[in-house]
Formats: structure tokens, C-alpha cells, sequence
């Protein structure tokens, strides 16, 4: 059985990859690099097999996940340049990562949204569950696929849990 | 006969005076609404009253204040106001023609012709001016006429005001004694109505200036971005320039961008200048080349270099238009600095068609204390966006590295990952960051639950403080164990409400001219519904004229931002505002 992941991260936007530099897009190469390996190794006993659909393209979530039809959804909070383009602010970058929650929430109630950034705080974490996330977890930019782990078991915990709703 | 009975009998002195304590009794009523149509109904009383008293055909009153709107603020033709907004009259100038005359020489004229042909002993100096001025007020209001009257109003020895009335070309000519009636009553009772005039403007540039600073205020509170074009509106009310520049340098550091909102005459735009760099002079540096307010005229060094470097960039043929149209026009500037704390933040140039009109551009005390506090405000939104900017690095690459550097030697070098000196020194890097980054994200606009009953209570006594002769009622339908709790800042309420109301003062007041015995009513209905609080806004003004209807754009961004909604039915206009109460968030 292969569960499908659809991963947002700017990191994926090209108009967020111009803006950094490649010292500094390679910490966040190696981050995806291990959560990749982390969930699509297939050298566990977890019984379930990952496909990742990376994508940094927002603005059109909806049609992805129409298309993709993804079991869950891996959310980056933060995108300045997004909210650059929206707002001419960056500083509301977190506004338009958490935007598209409730759209997605009231589209597909039951797909679980897993959120992440580095170092949260208090105020995101409860902005992001109060427009509907299903987790939120802090992201540790380590290149190392083991510390990535835990998430590969949040999201068994969660499609237990949707699947113990729907009966 | 009938006129020369009128102006000379005793008891007619009597009479006239009567109709001016009539009139001085009038005047304050008319002031209550306190806006700008205010300021014309009792200009148009006023001018009503002379015209009648000197059986005039047109009649006119000029302001000349310093440092605030020279124009022309009211005009009367055949006993109705001809003078509307758009008319462009605002480029009045008082040192030329017989007002000229009469500014210079402290004493009132009367002219028989305006049209007559001068001599060269004696030339006419209305002649000189018709081709200069706007065509309409020619056509209409200065070819049908030849006697006119004109009579400064002094505080002082200072001329702050002139009264023109005129008698159409085939009516029995002005006599001197009519010049005396007006002279009359400019020495009686002119400085009084005028100086109240004045103060009645005054206090609506108090109202503009601060309504303008709130909205500004609120915009940063709320992390909004600044509205240039809102912030510049307040120095076009409120001084004489009609043309103007005003140069906003964009917080970004290490790069010399601007923002230009250029105003020519109710037109107004903004242009973006990239990587403009000032020179060592220029007013849009803090430095020691410069000593503000700075005057200057056509063809001087500072507008010539700044229409060569427009002319040399590279913008777009519409943006370059609108700066070069602006330039060109202007004849005499006075600019003043929005630096502060040795940041260069910009300057306001304040232009006019008019040579030598400096003493009249300069700010008065009103628009001088908006810039100061503009000035801080632009101060505090670099402070904003620069800390900002820091935070975000911290955020990434910050924390990135951070974490990169912990992981390098927890798998490569795992003894100096285990060295406590070492391990004190990464975790003492990284509390420090974690310090910064929360520097950045104290100064962030943050959301609280407000109970909105409560807080519309609240804001309802403040309003009915201002606003004594309002009604205005708050009906909570709810039950007294239900809170009306969203979540919102306070300052983006206020947006919602101050707007809401403004907007129903308006519509009130337009309904007041219509109907004098009417008393403004302002009706709120808000409950708690299906774990929404929904509110219902009404007043009982009338429609009144702007450019998008009542101006709800403001209000419905707001709304919006509080994950809201709003809607709106004429007839009679109500607006409905809906907003998610706490208690029905997805946990």
C-alpha cells in the first residue's frame, strides 16, 4: 500500500530559489534530501510504502491536490516571497502559508495537513490548528534521515485516525 | 432712486444692521456638521448677504491665508453658487490684477470697466491675466461683467481675505457709496466671519490630519503596508501648493529606491524610482548640504538636475510623463525633510504655478505637525521592516546553519560535539538567536480575542462623546452567558468601525442639507448566530456623491483579514458584518 505525500515548500519555488544563495539553499537541499530518504527508503518495518509529489506552487494547491490525489499533505508555514508577490510585505509570510488551510480543510475535510517550520512559536501553533492542521512539527533542517523519522510515524497516526473516523 | 434711498437713509443703516446680527446669528449653526460643507454654506450666506446689500450680479470671496489654500472658496453667480469642486480654481493668484492692486495698496477698488483699455500711465492689469486663467471662469464669470468692487479684509495690517462683487455690463454702474457699504462691511464684521471661516477649516485640517495619522497608525499596527497615496492627501488639503512631490525612500538597506507621489492639481500618482541615487546635495539627504525648508523656483539648479535624471532613467513613458508634467509646471517650490534620526526617509515638495509663492507654500501648523509625526511613523515602519528582515535571517540561514554546524559535529567529530566548552559556546549562539528572532516577532502585529459586545460598547460612549448630537444605539441580542469573542487586533476594528461611522456621518449630513429638522441616527444590531457574530450597521443618511460609493473597500479588507465577511442592501442602506466567534474555530 503506497500513501501519497504531496510536500509544499517554497523550497521548491524558483522564485524562492533565486533569492538565496547555494550555501544556503544546500542546508534546505539536505533537509528535503533526508526526509525523502526518510519516508521512501522502504529499508523499515512499517508496512507502508511513501511517494513524495514536491511542489512549491501555492497558488494552485487546489489543482494539485485534485490531481494528485495526495493521502496527506506536508505544509511549510513560511513563504516571504509569496507574500511579497501577494502583499509587497514579507513579513506576511506566514499569512499566506496558513491561508490555504481552511480553503483545504472545507474542500477535503478528511485529508490531513501536517505543518512545519524551524523554531514555531506559541502564536503559529495555535493560528495553524485553529484554521484546521491536523499536526504541527517543528522542522529541524538536519540532513540526516534518521532525525527525520517521527514523521513517517505522525502520518501513520493519522490516516489511523481518519480511517477510524470514517468507520 | 430706489438704490440711493438703500444705501443712504438712516433708517436703512438700521436695517442692515439688523440683517448683519441676522447673519452673525446664522453662521454658527451652520458650522455644526464641521465639514467641509460647512466652510461653503457660510461663505455662500456671506456672499448671499453682500450681493443683496449691493444689488451685485456676481459676487466672490478669495482667501490669501499664509501657509495654508490661497483660492477662490466661494463664487456666486444670479444668487445660486456657481463654484464646484474640479473647477480648478485653486491657482489663484493674489498679486496680479486689481486684487493685485488692492493687496498692495491695503485699500478697496472700485472699477467701472474691468475690460477697459488701459493707458500707458495707467495700464489695466486685468488685461494682462485672461489668457492665463481657467477659460470657463472667464466666459462665465469675468466677460459679462464691468463694474466691480473689490475690498480686503484685514487682521491687522495683513490681508487674509478680498470680497469682488460685480454688476453685469448693462446694469446702472457701481457708486462710490456701494464701495463704502462693502468697505463697511468688511471693516465691521469681515475679519470676524473670516477668522471664524478660518478657524472652521482649521478645525477640519485638525480632523484630516488626524484622521490620516490614525488610518496611519492603524496601517503599521496592523502590519499593513503604508498607503503612500492616502498619507500624501493630507498635503494637498492642507496647503497651498497645487502641485506637489513627495519622495518616500523604501526601508531596504544597502539600495536607494523611491517612491514619488506627484500630485497636479486632483490628480495624483505614484511612480517608482529604482536605484536613484541622490546627489550630494539633494534634499533626499540628511546631510550637511542642506538646511530646510528649502525654497526654490522654475529653472533652478535642483529642478533642472532632477528633470535631466528623469528624462535619463529608465521608466516608462506614462511614469515619466506624470513626474516631467509636475516639474514643468512648477514656478516656486518650499521643500521640507521627512529624515529623522539622520535616516533619510524623503522630503515633501510643496510646488505652485504661481512665481515667488513661497511664503504661501510654506506648511502652517497643522500640516507641519502631520509631517513630523508622518515623519516618525516612516521611522518606525523602517524599524519595523529592518528587525523584520533580521528575524527572517535568523529564521533562515540562521537556524539552518545553526543546526547544520550541531549535526556536523555530533557525526563527524562527536568528541567536540561532547566538549561542554564547545557545547556552550554553539548553545550560547543559539539563545542568542532565539533572542534576536523574538525581538523581531515583538514588534508583529498579534491578534487577541476582544468580545465584541463589549468592545462596541466600548467605542459606541467614545462616539457618542464626540458626537452629542447623534443618536446612536447598540442592540446586543444575545443572552447573557454569550461572548461575543473574535479574534482581531484592535486597531483593525477600529479601521472597520471608525469607517463604518465616517461613512454614516456623510450620508447623515447629505440628508441634513435636504432636511434640517432631521436628527442623525446610527443603529447597531449584533448577535450571536450559529457560532458567528454577525452584526447589522444602519443609519438614516441619504446617498451622497463620491467617486465608489461609500468607500468600503478599507473596511471590506479588513473584514476580510478577520477571516469575515461583509455584505451591503440599498434601500435604505444597510451594511451586515459577520465574523467566526472564537468558540467555533476547528481545534
Amino acid at each position: 500500500m503506497s500513501t501519497k505525500i504531496l510536500f509544499l515548500d517554497d523550497i521548491f519555488s524558483d522564485q524562492f530559489r533565486r533569492k538565496l544563495s547555494s550555501e544556503h539553499l544546500a542546508f534546505d537541499d539536505g533537509w528535503v534530501s533526508a526526509v525523502t530518504k526518510t519516508l521512501t527508503n522502504g529499508s523499515d518495518d512499517t508496512g507502508r510504502a511513501f511517494q513524495v509529489i514536491k511542489s512549491g506552487d501555492l497558488v494552485n494547491w487546489r489543482a494539485l491536490v485534485e490531481k494528485e490525489k495526495p493521502d496527506v499533505v506536508l505544509l511549510d508555514c513560511f513563504w516571504p516571497e509569496l507574500a511579497l508577490a501577494k502583499f509587497g510585505d514579507t513579513k506576511r509570510e506566514a499569512e499566506v502559508g496558513l491561508s490555504i488551510i481552511p480553503e483545504m480543510r472545507k474542500t477535503f475535510p478528511e485529508l490531513p495537513i501536517i505543518c512545519y517550520t524551524v523554531k514555531p512559536n506559541e502564536d503559529l501553533i495555535d493560528r495553524a490548528y485553529r484554521l484546521g492542521a491536523s499536526f504541527f512539527l517543528e522542522k529541524v533542517p538536519l540532513a540526516m534521515p534518521e532525525v527525520q523519522s517521527p514523521l513517517k510515524y505522525v502520518v501513520i497516526y493519522l490516516l489511523r485516525q481518519r480511517n477510524a473516523a470514517r468507520e | 432712486m430706489g438704490l440711493v434711498r438703500k444705501m443712504t437713509d438712516p433708517s436703512n443703516e438700521n436695517e442692515r444692521l439688523s440683517r448683519g446680527t441676522a447673519l452673525l446669528e446664522r453662521i454658527p449653526a451652520l458650522a455644526i456638521s464641521g465639514e467641509d460643507e460647512a466652510v461653503d454654506l457660510i461663505l455662500y450666506e456671506v456672499l448671499h448677504f453682500l450681493v443683496d446689500e449691493v444689488e451685485a450680479d456676481i459676487g466672490q470671496i478669495n482667501l490669501l491665508p499664509r501657509g495654508g489654500r490661497v483660492e477662490k472658496v466661494c463664487v456666486v453667480k444670479d444668487g445660486r453658487p456657481w463654484l464646484k469642486k474640479g473647477m480648478e480654481m485653486h491657482p489663484f493668484n493674489p498679486h496680479q490684477g486689481f486684487t493685485g492692486r488692492v493687496v498692495s495698496a491695503g485699500e478697496s477698488i472700485l472699477v467701472e470697466d474691468i475690460w477697459q483699455p488701459g493707458t500707458d500711465e495707467e495700464p489695466n492689469p486685468f488685461l494682462e491675466m485672461p489668457d492665463k486663467m481657467n477659460r470657463r471662469y472667464v466666459e462665465e464669470i469675468k466677460v459679462p461683467v464691468a463694474g466691480t468692487i473689490i475690498a480686503p479684509i484685514k487682521r491687522g495690517r495683513d490681508i487674509f481675505c478680498t470680497l469682488e462683487l460685480a454688476r453685469y455690463r448693462d446694469r446702472v454702474p457701481f457708486e462710490s457709496s456701494h464701495k463704502r457699504c462693502v468697505d463697511a462691511f468688511a471693516r465691521r464684521y469681515g475679519a470676524l466671519i473670516m477668522d471664524y471661516i478660518l478657524d472652521v477649516k482649521n478645525r477640519i485640517a485638525v480632523n484630516t490630519a488626524h484622521k490620516k495619522l490614525l488610518s496611519l497608525n492603524r496601517m503599521i499596527a496592523s502590519d499593513s503596508p503604508v498607503d503612500y497615496t492616502d498619507a500624501v492627501e493630507a498635503y494637498i488639503r492642507l496647503s497651498a501648493a497645487d502641485i506637489g512631490l513627495v519622495f518616500f525612500k523604501t526601508p531596504e538597506p544597502g539600495v536607494s529606491n523611491y517612491r514619488v507621489v506627484v500630485w497636479k492639481n486632483e490628480e495624483i500618482r505614484q511612480v517608482y524610482l529604482q536605484d536613484f541615487q541622490p546627489s550630494e546635495d539633494s534634499i533626499l539627504l540628511d546631510g550637511p548640504a542642506v538646511s530646510f525648508p528649502v525654497e526654490g523656483g522654475e529653472g533652478d539648479l535642483r529642478l533642472e538636475r532632477f528633470r535631466r535624471r528623469i528624462i535619463g532613467m529608465d521608466l516608462s513613458d506614462t511614469d515619466r510623463g506624470n513626474l516631467l508634467e509636475c516639474v514643468d509646471a512648477v514656478r516656486s517650490y518650499v521643500a521640507y525633510p521627512l529624515h529623522m534620526l539622520g535616516q533619510d526617509l524623503g522630503a515633501v515638495v510643496l510646488g505652485s504655478r504661481r512665481p515667488c509663492f513661497g511664503k504661501f507654500l510654506h506648511m502652517n501648523p497643522f500640516l507641519s505637525l502631520y509631517n513630523s509625526l508622518l515623519r516618525s511613523f516612516l521611522l518606525n515602519e523602517r524599524v519595523i521592516h529592518n528587525l523584520a528582515g533580521i528575524r527572517m535571517k535568523i529564521h533562515n540561514p540562521g537556524f539552518y546553519c545553526l543546526v547544520a554546524l550541531k549535526g556536523t559535529l555530533a557525526s563527524r567529530h562527536s568528541q567536540a560535539y561532547n566538549d561542554p566548552d564547545v557545547m556552550r559556546a554553539v548553545d550560547g549562539l543559539e539563545r542568542l538567536m532565539e533572542e534576536l528572532h523574538d525581538c523581531g516577532k515583538d514588534l508583529r502585529c498579534r491578534e487577541k480575542k476582544i468580545d465584541l459586545f463589549k468592545w462596541l460598547n466600548a467605542f459606541i460612549d467614545q462616539k457618542s462623546a464626540q458626537l452629542p448630537g447623534l443618536i446612536i444605539q447598540l442592540d446586543s441580542r444575545a443572552s447573557p452567558h454569550d461572548n461575543g469573542l473574535i479574534r482581531a487586533s484592535e486597531e483593525q476594528l477600529e479601521t472597520i468601525f471608525e469607517n463604518l461611522f465616517s461613512n454614516s456621518l456623510r450620508a447623515i449630513g447629505s440628508r441634513l442639507r435636504k432636511d434640517f429638522g432631521l436628527i442623525g441616527r446610527i443603529e447597531l444590531v449584533l448577535r450571536l448566530d450559529d457560532g458567528n457574530v454577525k452584526l447589522r450597521f444602519a443609519d438614516n443618511g441619504s446617498s451622497y456623491a463620491t467617486v465608489s460609493g461609500r468607500g468600503t473597500a478599507q473596511i471590506n479588507s479588513a473584514v476580510r483579514m478577520l477571516g469575515g465577511s461583509m455584505t451591503r442592501r440599498h434601500n435604505p442602506y444597510r451594511v451586515f458584518l459577520e465574523f467566526p466567534a472564537v468558540g467555533n474555530e476547528l481545534s
